[in-house]
């Protein structure tokens, strides 16, 4: 699998006023990880520890031209395998999608940091 | 402390009427514990022989390589799986998940299956090599406890230092996408296409090469922004992380079982229950240095008879055994006084005529200084006789006479 620890990406929205929701699962089992998330606006955004389940962070409307920013650092904690990811997923626009981001660190202990900037765009009726 | 010598003192001077004979130390209360592979080690698998894949793409390559590409059995392949986090990953498996009390949340990060086959060949000589052999296994925590403090403190530090990074990272971020003209021109021009000749199908545009290019573009750019990561705070979160250990306090129960079934002549219809095995672990790990073991073992035709101070076991007849095994160990970094109780029952339940037989020992020691103990064991062996080891009499005599107190 190829190695990415950063994506910039388009996330389409759907015609109707759906809401959408981003859930974030982090692996693998006994890493730590602690995620920042922040939707088109100034500061550090929430921090999570851990997963971030999936949650509703708004409509097709609210989110139309906005951009997602996460950023998050995965420390290996894990005694069984160096490996970490991140995944990103979200529903409730025209397609369910599904982003994978991952790094094997050389080294226990080190930590990966993660990047993703996603932007909503609702496609206009022609 | 003095009341912890005299104690010693007194059963020492109790004991000294009995014979003197060295315990015996060959047989381990540990042997009674779950086995991690439960239906893998039934089939005499090495840990190291079993396949433990971590993502479900390592798994269909597990599964691949075993069955030629899905096109026969197995012939000997053993695996482990989480279900949980291989085919759902709903659940929270980070350190920070598996600190969750709820009970659904421990069962679905303990639960592990493990599957093996086995066709032996002659070098197998516990299996006969006319036969196929299966199992299937399973494990899982009922009770698991919460991490003790110093835990809690290392990973509420690391957590400080990956906030700290992701302040910097995030401002970082914004400011490149919010103000490299390069990027935004890319970006507006692949929002462009997307909408004017894809109609919003992004699948269909990833196809189109231009799209494709733009968007790699814009990717590598974006991802030099991570060789600015802040190295001193990455350093300083590795030097707290690499020490890390997850040690917990409270109550844990974990659970194990597996069964094996013996194909004779290596047909699916004529089968039988080749050896099973039930175990469960109960334990109490206190903030003061105390904690408590418990352990119940039931097998059916095992490979070792315990009873019989874990005699083969020829298989002639269908055995079933259960033994039960307890340990409370005291042992504080501030005390100089260590102290454990260690007890094993092992029993043949079928056929009655193997007798059971107990163990009993207790073991203390005290640091006099850093490099002298007063140590005392007590107890009584599977064979029923007594046994007294140490140097308590003689040190109290000896030691603390001609020691050095370095």
């Amino acid at each position: 699998m190829e190695e990415k620890q950063s994506l910039n990406t388009i996330y389409v929205l759907k015609d109707t006023n759906n809401s959408v929701t981003l859930e974030i699962n982090i692996g693998i089992p006994g890493q730590t990880s602690m995620t920042s998330i922040l939707i088109d606006g100034d500061g550090s955004g929430d921090e999570i520890n851990g997963n971030f389940p999936e949650t509703i962070i708004g409509t097709s409307d609210t989110l139309d031209g906005k951009i997602l920013f996460i950023t998050s650092t995965v420390t290996d904690t894990s005694r069984d395998s160096n490996f970490t990811e991140l995944i990103i997923r979200l529903k409730g626009g025209r397609n369910a999608k599904r982003f994978p981001l991952s790094k094997t660190v050389n080294e226990e202990g080190q930590s990966v940091p993660y990047i993703a900037v996603i932007k909503f765009i609702k496609i206009p009726k022609i | 402390m003095k009341k912890y010598i005299i104690s010693l003192i007194l059963i020492s001077s109790f004991c000294r009427g009995f014979s003197q004979i060295v315990q015996d130390t060959t047989i381990k209360l540990d042997l009674l514990k779950a086995p991690s592979s439960a239906g893998a080690n039934l089939l005499g698998f090495a840990n190291s022989d079993i396949d433990k894949p971590s993502d479900i793409s390592a798994f269909m390559v597990s599964l691949q390589s075993a069955t030629a590409s899905l096109s026969r059995l197995p012939t000997n392949y053993a695996i482990d799986i989480a279900p949980y986090w291989l085919f759902s990953k709903r659940t929270d498996f980070t350190t920070a998940g598996l600190s969750s009390k709820i009970k659904g949340d421990i069962f679905k990060q303990t639960f592990a299956l493990s599957f093996a086959i086995r066709n032996p060949d002659s070098t197998n000589k516990d299996f006969n090599i006319n036969n196929t052999y299966g199992a299937i296994g399973f494990k899982f925590s009922l009770l698991r406890g919460e991490y003790n403090d110093k835990t809690k403190i290392s990973l509420n530090e690391i957590g400080s230092i990956q906030k700290r990074i992701n302040h910097k990272t995030m401002n970082e971020l914004q400011n490149f996408i919010k103000s490299d003209t390069v990027l935004k021109r890319m970006s507006a021009e692949r929002e462009q296409m997307l909408i004017k000749k894809f109609g919003g199908d992004d699948e269909q545009a990833k196809k189109d090469s231009t799209y494709y290019l733009i968007d790699s573009l814009i990717n590598k750019l974006q991802a030099k922004i991570l060789k600015n990561s802040p190295l001193d705070d990455l350093a300083e979160i590795q030097e707290k992380a690499s020490t890390l250990k997850l040690n917990r306090i409270g109550w844990s129960w974990d659970v194990a079982g597996g069964v094996s079934g013996e194909f004779i002549n290596k047909r699916f219809d004529n089968a039988k229950v080749f050896n099973a095995g039930l175990w469960t672990t109960i334990g109490y790990t206190g903030k003061a240095g105390g904690s408590l073991l418990l352990l119940i073992r039931y097998l059916y035709n095992p490979n070792k008879i315990f009873a019989l101070d874990d005699a083969i076991n020829k298989k002639t007849d269908n055995i079933s055994t259960l033994d039960i095994g307890g340990r409370y160990v005291y042992s504080n970094v501030n005390s100089k006084f260590t102290c454990s109780v260690e007890t094993i029952y092992r029993s043949v339940l079928l056929p009655s005529t193997i007798p059971s037989s107990w163990r009993l020992i207790l073991n203390t020691d005290y640091a006099i200084w850093e490099n002298q103990k007063l140590t005392f064991s007590f107890g009584r062996n599977f064979d029923g006789l007594t046994s007294k080891d140490g140097n308590l009499v003689a040190a109290l005599g000896i030691l603390v006479g001609l020691g050095n107190n370095r």
